[in-house]
């Protein structure tokens, strides 16, 4: 019997002391250069997130980084450590998305899924992703929703009840959305 | 437990989210129906494919400088808006309400603030006595102060990003630009004038919001728009 | 032939060829198919010319376009999703390009152009464009339709379920109707006409309003004005509930007997009723701008 598999992100150390711990302090108290030390520590996993959320538009994704990192900035002094930094910058990274796709009543299903725009010739950005274009193309062109829950829960390792609490709906929709987007992706990996 | 329920229960059971009395029957079942062990196989496939995709990804080398430059631009707004209160603090060493403090705060320096080309405005300005005899009056405006503060900064924000891309805009767009801001600067002024002389209408906390929404909309359309042309 | 007449004759030849060259490279034509999904994605980027869209009944993309010197097109993608640029050798002063291009009727497109005029005709999926001084004209129904101008204009002439529609200087006009709909300008005039509407918000600074169409019952309707004039035309027989307000502005009924009010302070007017004994929710909002209410009957 083929032994169960967890599908659950690597958790990033996040310790509740040292040098990520001070920068957050001194970021807190106005240090520019302190926060520059969160940004590089951090960005490569929001954005990967963001990435993915906005179905591999690398344009979206930077923007949406940016977003986050500005509001991380203007909130920090409400991060009181409750939590892993980086839970917390995840979850305004979500709640972020989240605005802007609510903002002024648009969606980001417009967002659209994009194969293969690193190969335009003269295209200005690439998605970064060099590892499993199939996977990510097909997790990109899933619909939002799912797309969502698949990527919150499926790679970032969200519980279902955190993911419902986040997005604003049960867990049943959740669950629901989870096996939509894995039923879609085993489809389209197939082709 | 039959094929029917089983089939549902097999993303959870690939998860590891079935408890002991769950996971048994389903083990049993998958261990006699092709159909679910297939897709077990499937899902437990995905998962180590999903398990192997990269955690993190570089963003673009530029993407820092400009939330550096935002950081900065938000650091500058806010020591204009502090210098500006305690500029007009200093001028009314008398004691004054609350209420009518906040009036004289948020007409002149609020307004000097986002009328940067113009000569100062000649604001009318509630007497404290005209505030103070109205608290609901106050409460309003009091709430629409911090409400205003959010819009001067975000609108000051977004026009020095447009300072730095107008190059990229026809002289005539920019005129157009100018002439819409300047519209929108003096219905500003207008409500924000008849708000001074009527702190408690709503009508008008209203009516001033939309503009700044106004202002602050067409801020954030230009820039974008510029941004990637 | 003269010796004079024969020279004259080479150089207006070399003249013509030279020319003749010129213009064949400055207009060469570009034509190219991609496979697409009919509701498949596609976005299109050129700063200067022409847009033109159609939708049709085929899952491809075709694009057609007469290309200036110094202009090129790239186009790419996979069956869900494809993009195309025009790019120019002289970013800063690009040439015109005028596209016409044929996208899958229920597709998504995006289109982003600075001073190109865009126009969309039959597609249904979802559109968003965007316009620095270029005009947008769509025609047809689509499901969602986002429309940004700066100094341009935007014109609808059909129903999108969901409408947002933006200009600061241009007019931005609905000729139809719509469930959700909202349109903003600064100066320029919103017009309004000719559909049955569920949540209608026309908002402007100094532009006037128009609006004449059917209101749903339970619907929602809101004008806000800083000095534009606000004319609004509906059925007599419309059931409205109706709250009018004007700080320092006249407000004119010449739809039922009901006179407005003084305005608070003895400033400006209000007017409150309700038509037909209610129902859909009509809010009027204008700083100085005159208001009038009429029958369009």
């Amino acid at each position: 019997m083929p032994a169960k598999m967890k599908m659950l992100a690597v958790a990033i150390k996040d310790p509740a002391d040292g040098p990520g711990a001070d920068d957050v302090r001194r970021a807190q108290a106005g240090d520019v250069d302190s926060f520059e030390q969160i940004y590089r520590e951090h960005s490569p996993r929001i954005y990967a997130l963001c990435l993915r959320l906005m179905a591999g538009d690398a344009q979206s994704a930077t923007e949406l980084m940016q977003d986050v990192f500005i509001r991380a900035w203007r909130r920090l002094d409400t991060f009181r450590g409750e939590c892993a930094f980086s839970s917390w910058l995840h979850r305004l990274a979500v709640n972020v998305m989240l605005e802007n796709a609510r903002s002024d009543g648009r969606r980001t299903a417009r967002v659209l899924p994009m194969e293969d725009t690193g190969k335009l010739p003269g295209a200005a950005k690439s998605s970064g992703i060099e590892l499993s274009m199939d996977l990510e193309s097909a997790i990109a062109s899933l619909p939002r929703g799912a797309r969502m829950a698949f990527v919150l829960h499926d790679v970032e390792g969200y519980q279902h009840q955190e993911i419902a609490g986040q997005l604003g709906l049960s867990v049943g929709t959740i669950k629901a959305q989870l096996h939509r987007a894995r039923r879609l992706l085993r489809e389209r990996l197939e082709r | 437990m039959t094929h029917e329920v089983v089939r549902h229960l097999l993303d959870d059971y690939v998860a590891g989210d079935l408890t002991e009395d769950a996971r048994v029957p389903v083990l049993d079942h998958i261990g006699v129906c092709a159909i679910c062990r297939s897709e077990v196989d499937d899902l437990e496939k995905l998962a180590v494919q999903v398990a192997a995709l990269p955690r993190a990804v570089e963003p673009p080398v530029q993407a820092w400088a400009e939330i550096r430059s935002v950081i900065e631009r938000d650091a500058r707004v806010e020591r204009t808006v502090s210098r500006r209160s305690s500029s007009r603090l200093r001028a009314q060493p008398y004691a004054l309400a609350a209420a009518g403090l906040l009036v004289a705060l948020v007409s002149s320096g609020g307004t000097a603030l986002y009328l940067r080309e113009r000569a100062a405005p000649s604001v009318a300005v509630a007497p404290p006595a005209a505030a103070t005899a109205d608290p609901a009056g106050a409460a309003t405006l009091a709430a629409f102060t911090i409400e205003e503060n959010n819009y001067l900064r975000e609108a000051a924000t977004l026009a020095d990003v447009l300072e730095k891309q107008q190059g990229v805009l026809a002289p005539e767009t920019v005129a157009q630009l100018k002439k819409s801001l300047r519209i929108i600067d003096d219905a500003i002024l207008e409500a924000r004038n008849a708000l001074a002389r009527d702190p408690g209408n709503r009508t008008l906390v209203e009516m001033l919001s939309a503009n700044y929404r106004h202002k602050v909309d067409l801020l954030r359309r230009t820039t974008e728009m510029t941004r990637s042309s | 032939m003269t010796f004079a007449f024969a020279r004259a004759m080479r150089y207006a030849l070399t003249l013509a060829l030279v020319f003749g060259a010129s213009t064949a490279q400055a207009q060469a034509k570009f034509e190219r198919r991609l496979p697409l999904a009919m509701d498949g994605a596609f976005r299109v980027h050129n700063m200067v010319g022409s847009v033109t869209v159609r939708g049709w009944a085929r899952d491809t993309v075709l694009v057609r376009a007469k290309l200036a010197e110094g202009e090129r097109v790239h186009m790419g993608g996979g069956y869900k999703g494809a993009k195309m640029f025009v790019e120019s050798d002289d970013d800063r002063h690009p040439q015109p390009t005028h596209l016409e291009v044929w996208v899958p009727s229920r597709s998504k497109l995006w289109v982003k152009t600075a001073t190109a005029n865009i126009t969309v005709t039959g597609v249904a999926g979802g559109l968003d464009l965007y316009v620095v001084s270029g005009n947008i004209q769509v025609n047809g129904s689509p499901a969602e339709l986002n429309a940004e101008a700066i100094d341009g204009d935007v014109r609808v002439t059909g129903s999108p379920k969901w409408l947002r529609a933006k200009s600061a200087t241009g007019s931005v006009s609905l000729r139809g109707g719509s469930t959700d709909a909202a349109l903003s300008t600064v100066s320029g005039p919103i017009r309004i006409e000719g559909g049955s509407f569920e949540r209608t918000r026309a908002e402007t600074v100094s532009g006037n309003i128009t609006f004449s169409g059917q209101l749903d019952r339970s619907g929602v309707f809101d004008f806000d004005s800083h000095s534009g004039a606000v004319d609004i035309g509906i059925p007599v027989k419309s059931s409205a509930s109706v709250a009018i307000i004007s700080i320092s502005g006249t407000i004119a009924n010449k739809l039922t007997n009901r006179s407005p009010t003084a305005g608070k302070f003895g400033r400006g007017s209000e007017l409150n009723m309700e038509v037909n004994a209610g129902g859909a929710r009509l809010t009027v909002r204008t700083f100085k701008g005159p208001v009038t209410l009429r029958s369009t009957d």
